[in-house]
């Protein structure tokens, strides 16, 4: 971990300053007694990834509904300073107004100037920077109000002539430089500098856009005219943009929650730095707080917070649909943060500013972050230990502890707390020591039984060669391995090695039993299953504990009739020569190599760590490979056909089971909707009866 | 790098330097502060107040307006003010009366004060066409026209009245011809509270296009206009709030509506459901009023009145309109449900009727307001009405009030596994020996605890029939000697049934369960992933279950009973192609807790009012409330009336994200603490319907039980047996509540500053004892 030299200076000026701030704060705040049970739940995630209920992380103490005598109508942004005056877009009243944390009225900008201001941004020295989407202009005012600039669209050529200039939104990093979120404009964030009366620099940070596998059926189908007329697959504007204190630019974009564009922290290459793990689909504003955590706030009402990876701490909030509480919100358009960590949220609706002020146990989260992105893993055990204590399944904490005893060299509980927060790397690097020392204790041990071993199966054989001692015990196996059924149980073994002289067996030498098959298919059910519950941690799909065994049944069984019974029909129909007995057998004994190697996977799995994972992937590859191979070769023998056919034969039969599937699906459909009808028949008739 | 530390020196001190501007700036701003700035060092500020300036620091005193107005003081009415006649007089007030509008007055005798039921003269500012009537009529009627959704609101003007006068008030018949409507109603004076009743059997329905939906009783009495008065008006939500009666500003839109005894299942549809993810209900739901009870109080004139309904309370809902909401004036007033409209669905997606109810909900109203003046007129003085109240009428029978510290324990829950359910087990009999033993050890000896997912299959294997544990816990035999050796202890032990809900993934819910008035069934959703969905079982049906149930229960000599779900829930219900209202169903379960109770002692969840006077505990009782946008002040009202005739434990200490606030709340109403014990870790939990545990494993919680246990049983060691007769909250954070056995307890929730009053000094976030 890469403690973070230069911010340790800064940190540590900012939480000095937050303490002096804080106790002005609290002096200042009327102390309103609000109880932690708030009208909206708290939620954190789990180490899967999902959504667990928490303690409340910040109540709701007081709301802004007028700035002096004045109200705000429809306003749009909203900014706080470092020196905590609140800056409010008023766009229905086409004015800015500054209040302070009380609602007193400080200062009103831009009467008489603004025509429609959508977004603001105050720079460190209190220039005020208008995003005026109405006049299509940013208005710069410096603190007395006076206009001192004004840009509008560039004319540079990379803009784009058809483009209107229209500014919604926007944030300007410590040189002055503008990111402005142009509505209509997809291609991305307008960077002007001030130089030479506002200088284009460029589209900064566009969205990527995800090319769906439809459409690349549609562009090789399509002709050119009708691929005009479909909407066109365009980068999405992002909706709402900020700029933190070291100049990295955050952005959130709606409808972006699965593709990753969702929340974006950008560096100067416009490069995306973080994957936040649960991103709102509708989110409406993003702001930093002051351990570099990002807070992002949806128009639905829930309010997020991450570390500054992107890991999610809490959500809170909720829509306010006629229940009259505190802590609602109807549309929630901005978000942002004052130095003791109160959130401070703007409803367009509403027209109100909800303050919430952080819970105890979120001021030991916050204390834990700071400590651990500081470096003081050793310090940051204890709140972090407090937070695992309040809610277990808190994962951030989990992890952030995790990394802490890494740090330590205490390998053993550090894999405990990855395990424990799911995190799949953290645990592969603490395994990775583990093992370490535990080989560098035990290879001597681990060397002397192996040579053991093997001296002693040498010996074995020795002995036999010359006394034939063992020959009783090798006659009975001998015995038992040509029992019909074991035989054709062995037969397996000879197949995956001999394909082509095996399928001839099953054809000629009935080697196919049903009960043979059978057998090989509880077999394959039971390593199936091994494999899903019992792989190593670092490659499990399935949570710890949990199982879903009778689905997984279901779903094999299933597939696999499935899949047999369409291949025997379209061979059937092919003038294939095989009989559903062969073809079944066939098929199990195809499956012969999954048996015996995944087991070996399986315990491969459970000692290696991501540095080894490609011994497993390549395993896995040659595995399935082999099998593949076999079964073609199974097909095309027992059939009778030419490589030609059985390529054909394998292709329909897919087709054809999908088109199974479809049928049983629409079966299903038809199904519920006649049992729908004669349900509502007889609730209709009941209720006239009465 | 150079670079970089001048800028952030540069940083630094613009900070400070614009610290010491605020901090010289902002000192005198401070509303209500008489003294000095903050210092810049990190020393605790020191701010000393005298309690006799008061008058400046009590929150509510905010909106004092020191000077009456005109028409509020009458100190020779000479028999008629207003318009109204003087009718009835008792010791300390009087009722003037005017038939026209059969509204009364109501007069202090010693103050000269009144209270008015109806607006003198023109109505001033806005007020929606239509809500006249409000206004210029003692009592409003909500009639049903065909299935129109919104009710003709009629006051009664258009009636022709009988007005008969009696020594203590008046009796009228109303009758409109119009409508065929009519109903007879009595209002009588009696010491100091003033008795309105409307039998239910005098109501006429003549017409079968009209009928009655809602009746107002007395809108507007006690009514102010915007900002003109000083006061408050007082809603039962959670433990008491209060919305002032200033100038409000044209902020509220709409008023405050909430069902007594909490909304109607059976009818009324659930409020849009905030999903988060789809798929996480993200909104808690507000507390159910628990006491029928609402306020209104003018401290400018030192008057004010508890209004109490005394019959009528299961169908009724308490409305309470800020200025701005439709009218610019404050009133408050109870509105009675006779009759809903309501949608019929037809299909099973899509199609519906509007439906007129058709059998009217059958109840007496009866509402008492019980004045107070002077020195009483104040929340305080309306919960001590409230108190005389309960005891006088029999409402509560007062226990002792000992100190306990509630521990409930969970058994187990269920989790999907393999192809079956399989339990989890988070605290066993011996678990529960262990912990008790422990605790003993470290002198924590007062103990009542609830066992909750004791039966067989554990919490959600609902209804309990016959007294079964599940063998992981222990089995039945071994929970049997565990409360045999709590009795011997003298630890109260109780086992916890949820006689409302049937699980139907576990049992048979096919019959016997609550059907909405649409005759469709209802489920309640859980929203968790093992047991989606419950339903209700009949109240008949509950009855005979509670009744089998407790003969299994006494076979084996357990006697002590947390009874949960019916205590906190009424709904009309149809069964059998018969029609039951919320009436019916309060009386079966009253009927059903009052037949055990001689054989078992009943504690009960967040009980509602009519079923106090069989329950020997309050348990999870509100502290806070449901934080409405109207809200300007939280007040402790119920805590002030029971405390010292019931015992009350609050809800789950574990749950709360606040704890240093959560313990001086304690502290301040006299609520004993809960905790919530699980002797295996929650994260253990997760799987189940039970996934909103999230913190309640004993070895992290014992420090805390113990703390909470020593600190809080030495305060109600000298709070024993004592009620509460005096309750004040000031801006800076101090309260102080006053004991009638002299005892002072005052609290500073203030986080920064120690505060000083009546010589003693109180710290930051603490306490401190006073008085004799």
């Amino acid at each position: 971990m890469k403690p973070l030299k230069n911010g340790i200076f800064s940190k540590s000026i900012a939480f000095i300053t937050g303490i002096l701030i804080s106790l002005i704060i609290y002096f200042l705040f009327t102390p309103i007694k609000v109880m932690a049970d708030t009208p909206y739940k708290t939620f954190t995630l789990d180490g899967y990834g999902r959504i667990v209920e928490t303690q409340t992380a910040y109540i709701p103490v007081t709301s802004i509904t007028k700035v002096g005598e004045l109200s705000f109508k429809n306003a749009s942004d909203m900014k706080i300073t470092d020196d905590e005056e609140i800056y409010i877009a008023d766009t229905g009243g086409k004015r800015i107004l500054v209040s302070d944390i009380n609602g007193n009225l400080l200062r009103v900008y831009g009467e008489g100037i603004l025509t429609e201001p959508t977004g603001i941004f105050v720079t460190e020295d209190k220039y005020l920077y208008v995003a005026d989407k109405g006049a299509q202009k940013i208005i710069v005012m410096n603190p007395e109000g006076d206009v001192v600039k004004e840009y509008t669209k560039p004319d540079h050529p990379l803009y784009g002539a058809g483009v209107e200039f229209k500014p919604q939104k926007l944030a300007v990093d410590s040189k002055g430089i503008m990111y402005i979120l142009c509505e209509g404009n997809t291609n991305g964030i307008v960077q002007i500098s001030p130089t030479d009366g506002g200088t284009f620099l460029g589209y900064y940070g566009t969205n990527i856009t995800s090319v769906t596998f439809l459409d690349i059926f549609r562009r090789a189908i399509l002709t050119d005219e009708q691929l005009a007329k479909l909407p066109k697959n365009l980068p999405k504007t992002p909706k709402n943009l900020f700029i933190d204190e070291k100049g990295l630019v955050y952005t959130v974009t709606q409808g972006g929650a699965k593709d990753g564009t969702g929340l974006r922290k950008l560096n100067v290459a416009g490069n995306n730095l973080i994957t936040p793990d649960l991103v709102d689909p509708l989110p409406s504003a993003v702001s930093v707080g002051n351990y570099e955590n990002i807070y992002v706030v949806s128009e639905q009402g829930y309010v997020y917070e991450y570390n500054k990876d992107g890991s999610l701490l809490f959500v809170f909030g909720g829509k306010d649909s006629g229940r009259l509480r505190i802590g609602l919100f109807q549309k929630a358009v901005a978000i942002d943060v004052d130095k003791s960590d109160n959130i401070y949220v703007l409803d367009q609706e509403k027209n109100e500013i909800q303050v919430f002020k952080p819970t105890e146990f979120t001021d030991l989260v916050h204390e834990a972050l700071y400590l651990y992105q500081s470096g003081r893993y050793e310090k940051s055990k204890e709140p972090l230990q407090e937070v695992i204590q309040m809610n277990s399944l808190f994962d951030y904490a989990n992890q952030a502890m995790g990394q802490a005893y890494l740090q330590e060299e205490n390998y053993q509980v550090a894999m405990k707390y990855f395990r424990m927060a799911k995190d799949k790397t953290g645990y592969s690097d603490a395994f990775w020591e583990v093992r370490n020392i535990w080989l560098q204790d035990n290879l001597v041990k681990v060397f002397l039984i192996v040579v053991a071993v093997i001296v002693s199966w040498k010996l074995t054989k020795y002995i036999q060669k010359r006394n034939q001692l063992f020959n009783p015990i090798i006659r009975r196996v001998e015995a038992f391995k040509n029992k019909p059924l074991i035989s054709k149980l062995n037969y397996t073994w000879y197949f995956i090695r001999h394909p082509i002289d095996g399928s001839y067996g099953i054809k000629m030498e009935n080697k196919a039993s049903y009960l043979c098959a059978n057998i090989l298919l509880i077999l394959f059910i039971v390593v199936f299953l091994i494999n899903k519950y019992g792989v190593g941690f670092i490659i499990k799909t399935v949570p710890d504990g949990r199982y879903d065994i009778f689905a997984d049944i279901g779903g094999i069984v299933s597939a696999f009739l499935l899949l047999t019974s369409c291949s025997y029909l379209v061979c059937t129909i092919n003038d294939g020569e095989a009989t559903f007995k062969q073809l079944y057998s066939a098929y199990m004994y195809a499956l012969g190599p999954y048996l015996i190697i995944k087991i070996a996977i399986v315990l491969l799995s459970n000692v290696i760590t991501f540095n080894e994972i490609f011994l497993v992937q390549f395993s896995n590859f040659c595995l399935y490979s082999w099998i593949g191979v076999l079964l073609f070769l199974a097909i095309k023998e027992v059939n009778d056909y030419s490589v030609k056919e059985t390529a054909k034969v394998i292709f329909l039969t897919i087709f054809f089971a999908l088109i199974v599937v479809l049928l049983i699906f629409v079966l299903y459909v038809l199904t519920t909707q006649v049992y729908d009808f004669i349900e509502s028949i007889i609730r209709e008739a009941v209720y006239r009866i009465e | 790098m150079n670079n970089y530390g001048t800028v952030l020196l540069k940083k630094a001190c613009v900070c400070l330097a614009i610290l010491i501007g605020m901090g010289a700036i902002l000192s005198p701003v401070q509303a209500g502060a008489e003294e000095s700035s903050t210092g810049l060092e990190e020393e605790k500020h020191e701010e000393r107040y005298k309690i006799d300036d008061e008058s400046k620091l009590l929150n509510y005193q905010t909106v004092v307006n020191d000077k009456v107005p005109e028409g509020v003081i009458f100190k020779n009415p000479n028999g008629t003010i207003k318009g109204h006649s003087l009718i009835a007089e008792s010791d300390n007030y009087e009722m003037y009366f005017m038939e026209e509008s059969l509204s009364i007055i109501i007069r202090d005798k010693n103050t000269g004060a009144i209270m008015e039921s109806i607006v003198e003269g023109d109505v001033q500012g806005n007020a929606i066409a239509g809500w006249q009537s409000y206004l210029k009529s003692g009592i409003v009627l909500g009639l049903l026209k065909g299935i129109n959704l919104s009710p003709t609101i009629v006051g009664v003007e258009k009636a022709t009245k009988e007005v008969q006068l009696l020594d203590d008030g008046f009796y009228a018949k109303l009758y409109y011809d119009e409508y065929g409507i009519g109903y007879d109603i009595r209002v009588t004076l009696s010491d100091d509270q003033v008795i309105v009743e409307i039998p239910s059997d005098s109501i006429i329905e003549d017409n079968d296009e009209y009928k009655i939906g809602e009746i107002y009783v007395f809108p507007f009495m006690g009514h102010t206009y915007l900002g003109e008065r000083s006061g408050y008006m007082f809603i039962p939500d959670g433990n008491g709030a209060l919305i002032y009666i200033n100038d409000k500003k044209g902020r509220f839109s709409s008023n405050f509506s909430q069902y007594v005894y909490g909304r109607n299942i059976g009818i009324d549809e659930q409020s849009a459901l905030s999903l988060f993810m789809d798929r996480y209900q993200s909104v808690n739901e507000a507390e159910n009023i628990m006491a029928p009870v609402f306020g209104m109080v003018h401290t400018d004139s030192r008057m004010g009145y508890l209004g109490i309904i005394d019959s009528g309370d299961y169908s009724a809902k308490i409305e309470a309109y800020p200025n701005g909401a439709y009218t610019d004036y404050n009133w408050i007033c109870p509105k009675f449900i006779l009759r809903q409209v309501y949608t019929q669905p037809t299909g099973k997606r899509e199609g519906h009727v509007i439906v007129r109810q058709e059998k009217r909900n059958e109840f007496d109203i009866r509402v008492r307001y019980c004045f107070v003046s002077g020195e009483n007129a104040n929340y305080v003085g309306l919960a001590l009405k409230y108190r005389d109240f309960l005891l006088q009428h029999k409402q509560i029978a007062p226990k002792e009030d000992d100190f306990k510290i509630r521990l409930d324990f969970f058994g187990i829950d269920k989790e999907n596994w393999l192809i079956f359910k399989r339990n989890v087990a988070m605290t066993t009999v011996d678990n529960i020996r262990e912990i008790y033993g422990e605790l003993r050890d470290a002198g924590v000896t007062d103990i009542i605890s609830a066992y909750k997912g004791w039966q067989h299959n554990g919490i959600h294997a609902l209804p309990i029939e016959k007294y079964k544990a599940d063998s992981d816990i222990g089995g039945t035999g071994e929970l049997t000697k565990l409360i045999k050796e709590c009795e011997e202890v003298g630890i109260d032990f109780y086992l916890a049934q949820d006689s409302l809900r049937i699980n139907p993934a576990l049992k048979n819910a096919a019959f016997n369960v609550v059907k909405q008035i649409t005759k469709r069934v209802y489920e309640e959703e859980t929203f968790k992933d093992v047991f989606q969905k419950f339903r209700y079982i009949t109240p008949g049906r509950t009855k005979e279950i509670m009744d089998r149930a407790a003969k299994s229960y006494e076979k084996s000599g357990v006697r002590n009973i947390l009874l949960t779900g019916i205590t906190n829930i009424l709904f009309t219900y149809t069964h059998k192609g018969n029609f039951y209202s919320r009436v019916d169903t309060a009386n079966t379960y009253e009927s059903a807790v009052a037949d055990l109770s001689g054989k078992l002692n009943f504690i009960m969840e967040k009980p509602f009012a009519y079923l106090w006077k069989y329950t020997n505990a309050i348990v999870d009782m509100p502290i806070d409330t449901s934080d409405y946008i109207f809200t300007d002040e939280e007040v402790p009202f119920l805590s002030i009336a029971l405390k010292g005739i019931m015992p009350m434990y609050s809800e789950y200490v574990n749950f709360e994200a606040n704890q240093e606030e959560f313990f001086l709340k304690l502290v301040e109403t006299g609520v004993f603490p809960s905790f919530y014990i699980t002797y295996e870790d929650p994260a253990k939990l997760q799987y189940t319907n039970s996934s909103d545990i999230y913190s309640s494993k004993y070895s992290i919680y014992k420090d805390d039980i113990v703390r909470y246990y020593t600190k809080l049983k030495e305060i109600n060691e000298l709070t024993k047996g004592a009620k509460i007769t005096d309750h004040r909250q000031y801006a800076n954070g101090l309260t102080i509540v006053t004991y009638d056995n002299g005892i002072k307890i005052y609290l500073n929730y203030n986080t920064d500053n120690a505060l000083e009053a009546d010589g003693l000094v109180i710290e930051p976030m603490s306490y401190k004892v006073g008085g004799n």
